[in-house]
């Protein structure tokens, strides 16, 4: 503990990756319900990793596995090198003896005791004496930018400074990781993105390694070294936010993270390398050119989506001319609906088969709705994916 | 993209043999629990069940037979007493309901001035000891010499109550127990209820009578049937209003009939366990219906997220305040000053004597050897019973609330069975469990035994109200003390118990007030040895002592009164009380 990580890590010395905390084919089920299945993860020291996913996908209940408040029901956890949990040995270590830091949803500070008997808990319990636990506290509180507030009593603070009590307290004891369960969910929009840089900054300084539960998918892109996209109990994908955004493997993580416009179609020719030509299924509205990583296995004629993000999808003022896509994967299409939004416009444009697709237009040209635009959709950006 | 590999040359092996055989505390906790409760509960029925086969006289060897049984069902005297007891409490408890359900939906859902702390008095009327505050009600509604009868009769000549008749223990049971009670009870369920259903019948054009019939009270059944069960059910623990009330007009209900059948020489005890059993099985249906009830009950009513808007009484504001307050005036006040007053008096309840007052009952009673005694009795049991209960409802909440123990439901189920057994019944069947088995016979005569029945007597409310309040706090406040490093019970004494210790300081409060002026459940189990004042205060109006009765009563009333106070004061120091007043600085 004298080396704490509470003083800062110098950033050279962190080492590669060494694994802090693994699941190994973790599954948890309720009665019938398999609610966390085959989930494996490695956790690396000094990294943010990220389990993301909607509600019910058994995020929350991988992190109280790994906390030790429930059992799981197959596999295993390794923390430092230690079995903590494994449903084959029947060995389990309880939460109490885990000695990981976790940051609850609702913050749980103990309304009875004042911020210092908050955060001296931990120190208590690890029968840490007087002196030294006011010194630890008084520290760890100046880190979470609480210094001076030791008597307050817990009922008297405000949402921001109860999530940075509980921050204090689960760090105060020097814990390898630190577990967060949707921390920010209880905040006002801009409490929360104000807590979130802090949240990061203060990681980077400490080196702390943060498992990480979110449904928010702009907290797990911008705290994230890695993110796990969790669906009906299952990992989906795992990888660093650039890779889950830009190539996702499954339509699952593809359209939890960001927006996707999806149209159908069907592959009518290959044009080498990663390169098909796709007719769209709604009419005879010509062919997009799209990319896929397998573009080789796809055969002529199969049925399958076209997938691009709006912010992908270029819009300028139509200067008249085509209506289909024939050319440059460009369309004609009429603005429906215009929403100004601050740093953009969001458009719904109609395009000529009927369908509308949402995309983003720049503030500074004069759109008007009803305006006739065109828009393209670059071939290097738009995905195939099997139907 | 997740590997194990790292992982397997790590991993230790397997955990020795005692580490998995390790038996979880909360399991060996719980079991631990169940057998107790389960013993202390039903083994006492048990014996009753298998001795009213007894047809032996008391004392000599045992012979078996259906005797006791027929003469239950056959001796006028029972059969009337059986059918005394059916008719008082459905009729007690029908108008407490209709007085009960206006008192309270006033209380929840209207402007009414001072309505906290109206709803705080009828809580406090149900700490009031039975028997002192009964005597208070002699004086008042005495047939002859009774103040307020007399009263009446200046406006109205010729007008004729008297306390000790059918009517008379009907009022007695009303004012004492039976209005608070239902207040009580039937207020939070009314405040809970989303008053937006309500607003909702007044803008479809319903009046607040047509909404209140229409509305309020379908949606409100299913609890108001509920108290109505734990109603009908209390009334069966009741016995010192009909035994002081109903001896002079020679009315017996069950209860009194087992306690003279016991407490006469040579006792029945054959004829008053078969009695027993008889209620007892007349409850089983009630019990198995409030078992549904409570099963099926579901708390949509009590969700988190509803408005409470209220009722503008308008002009009638005022005149209902006054009912309130004159209403607790009956309730509490004038009873407790007659009381007072009637430990000053040379013959009770005669005020019209010409020089009426005395202080010689006082010192009657300081003089009595027994006195003291009696005193320490009540204190010992009281204090003990009262320990007992927050340390075994505590445990059991805890274990069904914030533990996964296989044994949650029967252990649920053997809380509510202590007030579903008749004190009197209880009180025999613990007399046979200290006769009959020899390990447990030097508790007889003990005031031991007498905490015991007491302690586990208030389970039901008790552990329900600490169930409720655990339930309350939110599970991480738990969570994240075991996240920190504390075990279990570590996290128990440092986080969960200083946050319910408003919840404690209450139940311990109540067991206390029931304790040291319970009767019915200590009744047979009395000996001159572990006697408390509630019994010597009995045993003096059985004998026509009321005088010096009164005086104990006083000396018991002090003692709840007493308890109240420190149990707010240690409230107020633990838990969030500390920071009470940081808050209202604010």
């Amino acid at each position: 503990m004298a080396k704490s990580a509470l003083h800062e890590a110098p950033a050279t010395t962190r080492k590669a990756a060494e694994t802090v905390l693994s699941l190994v084919d973790v599954s948890k089920t309720f009665g019938s319900v398999r609610a966390v299945d085959r989930v494996s993860i490695d956790v690396n020291e000094g990294e943010v990793l990220t389990l993301l996913g909607p509600s019910g996908c058994g995020k929350t209940t991988t992190l109280r596995m790994v906390i030790g408040l429930e059992r799981c029901t197959e596999g295993e956890i390794v923390y430092q090198g230690r079995v903590v949990d494994s449903a084959r040995s029947h060995m389990h270590v309880p939460t109490h003896k885990r000695n990981m830091g976790m940051v609850f949803q609702s913050y749980a500070i103990w309304p009875h005791m004042t911020v210092f008997e908050n955060v001296a808990y931990p120190l208590r319990i690890r029968n840490v004496k007087g002196d030294r636990v006011r010194d630890e506290v008084r520290r760890v509180l100046e880190l979470v930018g609480l210094g001076g507030l030791e008597q307050r009593p817990a009922t008297m603070l405000s949402g921001g400074q109860q999530q940075r009590v509980a921050l204090a307290r689960s760090l105060v004891f020097e814990p390898k990781i630190l577990l967060l369960d949707e921390p920010f969910s209880n905040l006002d929009a801009k409490l929360r993105e104000q807590m979130r840089a802090e949240l990061r900054i203060l990681q980077r300084r400490l080196g702390i390694t943060v498992l990480f539960v979110t449904h928010d998918q702009i907290e797990a892109l911008s705290l994230s070294d890695r993110i796990a996209v969790m669906n009906a109990g299952r990992v989906e994908q795992i990888g660093t936010p650039e890779e889950l955004y830009l190539q996702p493997q499954s339509p699952v993580v593809r359209d939890f993270l960001g927006k996707t416009i999806v149209l159908s179609g069907q592959v009518t020719q290959k044009l080498g390398g990663r390169r098909l030509a796709v007719a769209l299924l709604t009419g005879e509205w010509g062919e997009l050119v799209a990319g896929a990583d397998d573009a080789e296995n796809f055969d002529l004629g199969q049925d399958c989506y076209l997938a691009i993000r709006p912010e992908q999808v270029q819009v300028e003022p139509s200067d008249g001319g085509h209506g289909t896509v024939a050319m440059h994967n460009q369309v004609e299409g009429v603005i429906e609906a215009l929403l100004f939004i601050g740093e953009r416009y969001e458009a719904r444009i109609a395009l000529p088969w009927g369908e509308s697709i949402l995309v983003y237009l720049e503030p500074n040209m004069p759109w008007q709705e009803n305006e006739r635009v065109t828009v393209t959709f670059p071939a290097e950006q738009v995905r195939v994916w099997r139907a | 993209m997740a590997t194990a590999s790292t992982t397997i040359a790590t991993r230790p092996a397997a955990p020795a043999l005692w580490q998995r055989m390790r038996p979880d505390t909360m399991f060996l906790i719980g079991t631990i629990l169940l057998g107790l409760i389960g013993f202390i509960v039903l083994y006492p029925i048990i014996l009753l069940a298998i001795n009213s086969f007894n047809v032996a006289p008391f004392g000599r060897a045992e012979a078996w037979g259906l005797d006791n049984w027929q003469a239950v069902f056959s001796q006028p005297r029972i059969v009337q007493a059986l059918k005394n007891t059916l008719t008082l409490a459905l009729v007690r408890q029908s108008i407490a309901l209709v007085i009960g359900v206006m008192l309270a939906w006033i209380l929840a859902r209207t402007n009414l001035p001072g309505r906290r702390w109206l709803e705080l008095c009828f809580w406090f009327a149900l700490l009031l000891p039975v028997l002192p505050v009964l005597m208070g009600w002699i004086l008042l509604l005495d047939g002859h010499h009774g103040l307020l009868i007399q009263a009446i009769r200046q406006v109205i000549p010729g007008f004729s109550f008297d306390i000790y008749s059918w009517w008379g223990i009907v009022v007695a049971h009303l004012m004492i127990n039976l209005i608070p009670l239902k207040v009580f009870l039937l207020t939070p369920a009314f405040r809970n209820m989303d008053s937006s259903l309500e607003e909702a019948s007044r803008t479809a054009g319903a009046g607040t009578l047509r909404t209140l019939f229409k509305v309020v009270i379908p949606i409100m059944t299913p609890t108001i049937a509920f108290i109505t069960l734990l109603g009908i059910i209390r009334s069966m623990q009741s016995l010192e209003i009909e035994l002081v009330l109903g001896g002079a007009a020679k009315i017996d209900v069950y209860s009194t009939l087992i306690y003279r059948q016991v407490l006469q020489s040579p006792p029945e005890y054959g004829k008053a366990t078969a009695l027993s059993m008889v209620v007892l099985a007349a409850m089983v249906p009630v019990i198995a219906l409030q078992q549904w009830m409570v099963n099926r009950r579901n708390y949509t009513t009590v969700s988190g997220k509803y408005t409470n808007r209220l009722y503008d009484l308008g002009a009638l504001k005022w005149p209902v305040f006054g009912i309130f307050v004159l209403l607790l005036a009956f309730i509490i006040v004038i009873p407790v000053v007659m009381m007072f007053l009637g430990t000053f008096m040379k013959v009770y309840p005669q005020f019209d004597l010409p020089d009426p007052w005395t202080l010689n009952n006082w010192a009657r009673i300081i003089k009595e050897p027994t006195l003291i005694k009696a005193l320490v009795n009540t204190l010992t049991i009281a204090f003990g019973a009262t320990l007992l209960a927050l340390f075994l409802f505590t445990l059991v909440a805890y274990v069904s609330v914030r533990t996964r123990y296989v044994g949650r439901k029967p252990l649920d189920f053997l809380t509510w069975l202590p007030s579903t057994v008749p004190g009197i019944v209880t009180s025999l069947g613990l007399l046979w469990l200290v006769l009959k088995t020899p390990i447990f016979r030097p508790l007889y005569g003990t005031t031991w035994i007498l905490i015991i029945a007491l302690g586990f007597a208030g389970m039901t409310l008790g552990v329900q109200l600490i169930k409720s309040s655990l339930l309350q706090l939110g599970a991480e406040l738990e969570e994240a003390s075991w996240a920190s490093g504390a075990g279990r019970f570590f996290t128990l004494r440092r986080v969960l118990l200083p946050l319910i210790a408003p919840t404690m300081a209450v139940v311990a409060l109540q067991t206390f007030a029931a304790a040291s002026s319970a009767v019915s459940l200590v009744a047979l189990l009395g000996s001159a040895n572990n006697k408390p004042l509630s019994l010597l205060q009995l045993e003096y109006i059985d004998t026509g002592l009321f005088e010096a009765a009164s005086v104990i009563g006083v000396i018991i009333f002090m003692l709840s009164v007493g308890a109240a106070i420190i149990a707010r004061t240690l409230s107020m120091r633990m838990g969030l009380g500390r920071f009470e007043q940081a808050n209202t600085g604010r």
